[in-house]
């Protein structure tokens, strides 16, 4: 019966909430026990350990992220470096066209290969120059390495050009030690073949071959290549002589046209 | 009847954890929302000034034990808003039923419980320690909002669980 009172008496939430205040004020008296620092520190043990989880977690996250953060910096840095690579190359190259240019006696515009045509035997190359800048049909095009071949044909912005390694080219040398002229000519394979070279001729290997300048296109003395192998046969009347073209062919990227006059009215030679 | 209690007890764990673990991803400059208030309020405003204080007043020894605060201090605040949170509700029975009436009427109830439970934990905490109470007060106040933010929908969240229960 008692116990059903006080059960009755609890259920009133006024006397209910003094208890309480009652109670709690009671526990602020028990503040400094040692029990209760005891409890106090085993809880924050446990909320320290579970902080410490959290933290490991949180820095596995970021490591995670940095990571990620860093390998795209190593890629751009790569991209960076190669740019700056090939604009090294690229002032090397440049410079030595500089050179080629105030050193060269003619009139020269410069141009950048944007193409080209690779059928196997009529190789050819096209500029980013043409008639709007004076480039005409026979102007031969050079580079710092040598002769690269001569203008085909034109539109107003581009034009193409038809290198030496080429079955329709044709170019009057001459061998720089005897002074003897021959005719370059291409058939196949990576070399070219001077032709027309007298048996009773010395020619050594590794002679210079320059343009002879017995044409309208090509200007006198600029390096073709030099000369390789040397095969002569009792039964013919001239050396079959190969040549290796000075110009990389296949990586040239910036040349010169030299302007000439007469460029349009020459004849293939 | 009894499952409510034991779910009340685990949201109660629950909070305990995430009040002390994971707090910080919620916090803004240096709000955290109270989450063992909130819980109080919300069992006062369903299950009547009894239970709320009662709630209340265990909800704040958890909450002193996770503290470095004066122990039964927490626990005096919070029965106190937890009895309250039964009581402010009925104020505005003529709110009607609605989401939005609902929704008004939690936020006040939060917001007086909370406004109460800061002015005895804060005024009773700095007795003695000389640490400038309207100062602390005035911190406590956009503290208040924000939990009341998170509040709302704790409090949409349980009230759905326990229509299922009831």
């Amino acid at each position: 019966m008692r116990f059903q009172s006080i059960l009755h008496i609890a259920k009133r939430p006024g006397i209910l909430l003094l208890f309480y205040i009652f109670l709690a004020m009671i526990l602020m008296n028990f503040n400094d026990g040692g029990s209760l620092k005891g409890i106090r520190g085993v809880i924050l043990q446990t909320v320290e350990w579970m902080d410490a989880v959290k933290y490991d977690w949180r820095s596995r996250t970021k490591l995670r992220q940095d990571n990620d953060a860093l390998k795209k910096e190593i890629f751009d840095l790569n991209l960076t470096n190669q740019k700056l690579r090939e604009v090294v190359l690229e002032n090397s190259r440049l410079k030595r066209l500089l050179k080629l240019k105030r050193e060269s006696p003619h009139d020269l515009v410069a141009a950048r290969v944007i193409g080209s045509g690779n059928e196997r035997g009529y190789s050819s190359l096209i500029l980013d120059v043409g008639s709007a800048d004076s480039v005409a049909q026979n102007m031969a095009v050079v580079n710092a390495d040598g002769l690269v071949g001569k203008i085909i044909s034109t539109s107003a912005q581009q034009s193409v050009v038809q290198i030496l390694m080429n079955y329709d080219s044709w170019v009057d040398a001459r061998l720089e030690n005897s002074r003897e002229m021959a005719s370059i000519t291409y058939s196949s394979s990576s070399w070219l073949d001077l032709e027309y070279v007298a048996r009773n001729i010395p020619v050594e290997e590794g002679e210079l071959v320059n343009t002879s300048g017995m044409s309208d296109i090509y200007p006198a003395g600029i390096k073709i290549g030099i000369v390789t192998d040397i095969f002569e046969s009792e039964n013919d009347l001239f050396k079959k002589i190969r040549v290796k073209p000075s110009v990389n062919f296949y990586a040239v990227e910036e040349v010169f046209v030299i302007r000439s006059a007469g460029a349009e009215k020459a004849s293939g030679e | 009847m009894n499952n409510i209690y034991w779910f009340y007890g685990l949201l109660f764990l629950g909070a305990v954890l995430f009040q002390t673990t994971l707090i910080d991803f919620v916090q803004v400059m240096y709000m955290k929302p109270d989450l063992i208030l909130i819980l109080v309020v919300i069992i006062g405003m369903r299950h009547g000034a009894v239970v709320g204080s009662t709630a209340g007043f265990f909800g704040g020894i958890l909450s002193d034990l996770i503290s470095s605060g004066l122990f039964g201090l927490g626990a005096l605040g919070m029965a106190v808003a937890g009895h309250l949170a039964a009581l402010i509700p009925a104020w505005f029975k003529e709110g009607g039923d609605t989401t939005l009436s609902k929704l008004v009427r939690f936020l006040i109830t939060f917001f007086l419980s909370g406004v109460v439970h800061d002015i005895i934990y804060f005024t009773i905490g700095t007795i003695g320690s000389g640490a400038p109470w309207l100062e602390s007060f005035a911190l406590i106040i956009p503290n208040l909002f924000y939990s009341a933010l998170f509040g709302v929908l704790i409090y949409f969240a349980v009230t759905k669980v326990i229509r299922e229960y009831e």
